[in-house]
């Protein structure tokens, strides 16, 4: 399992600036760690009620997931007048 | 040293073989394991890591994007939290524009299986004007 991206590469034209994803990710942790029992709440009420749909919890944990995936991610587009970068490290 | 291998040996020091049939059957035993080896180094190197799309223009216009491939799995075990009504919902949209494609019968082993088999994928579109397209994994 490799490490979380940690840093975003955004450059536009000539201007380019390196932001510290590694800061972030104890905010989104800590984000998740309370949105966490409220969605195991809200599903298993759900769940008794029989609604067919009670996921919010395995959603929450797959948008971290998804956010991690995101490393080595490249974009890069080059035109006459257009020059954007955008890189997940 | 394999048991094939000591086998024989002890054959030829016996006397049961003689030293030309000995080196046949060295041979023979190990073709199999030298197959086995290569399949093996083509399996591991085989598993893609990213998708690369090019593009090229004649008007030095160029886009060049990188996806790796775990993103791709987990957007695609995504399809499995999406609420029933707005399935049938993109089921429909994508009906309407040409796809056919039910979302609801995507599997985890389908996803497994797409991403393996797209290390033998590539696509190249090449233009009169010049322009060219390239999608590949690698």
């Amino acid at each position: 399992m490799s490490l979380p991206p940690m840093w975003i590469y955004f450059r536009i034209q000539k201007f380019g600036i390196w932001l510290p994803f590694f800061f972030i990710w104890p905010l989104i942790l800590i984000m998740i760690i309370i949105i966490i029992p409220f969605t195991i709440v809200i599903d298993l009420l759900l769940w008794f009620s029989g609604n067919r749909y009670h996921h919010f919890t395995r959603l929450a944990i797959s948008s971290l997931i998804i956010l991690s995936a995101l490393k080595g991610f490249h974009a890069q587009v080059q035109g006459t007048n257009t020059n954007i970068d955008i890189q997940v490290i | 040293m394999s048991e094939e291998r000591k086998r024989i040996l002890d054959m030829v020091a016996s006397g049961k073989i003689t030293a030309e049939e000995a080196e046949k059957l060295l041979d023979a035993i190990k073709i199999p394991s030298e197959t086995t080896e290569s399949s093996i180094d083509q399996q591991t190197k085989k598993t893609p890591k990213f998708m690369y799309v090019k593009v090229t223009s004649s008007d030095s216009d160029n886009v060049d994007v990188k996806v790796p491939l775990g993103l791709i799995r987990a957007g695609m075990r995504l399809t499995a939290l999406i609420p029933p009504h707005a399935m049938n919902h993109i089921n429909e949209s994508m009906g309407k524009h040409g796809m056919s494609f039910d979302l609801n019968n995507l599997k985890q082993g389908d996803i497994e299986d797409l991403v393996q088999n797209l290390t033998e994928m590539e696509i190249n579109v090449n233009a009169k004007e010049g322009d060219n397209v390239r999608v590949f994994c690698e």
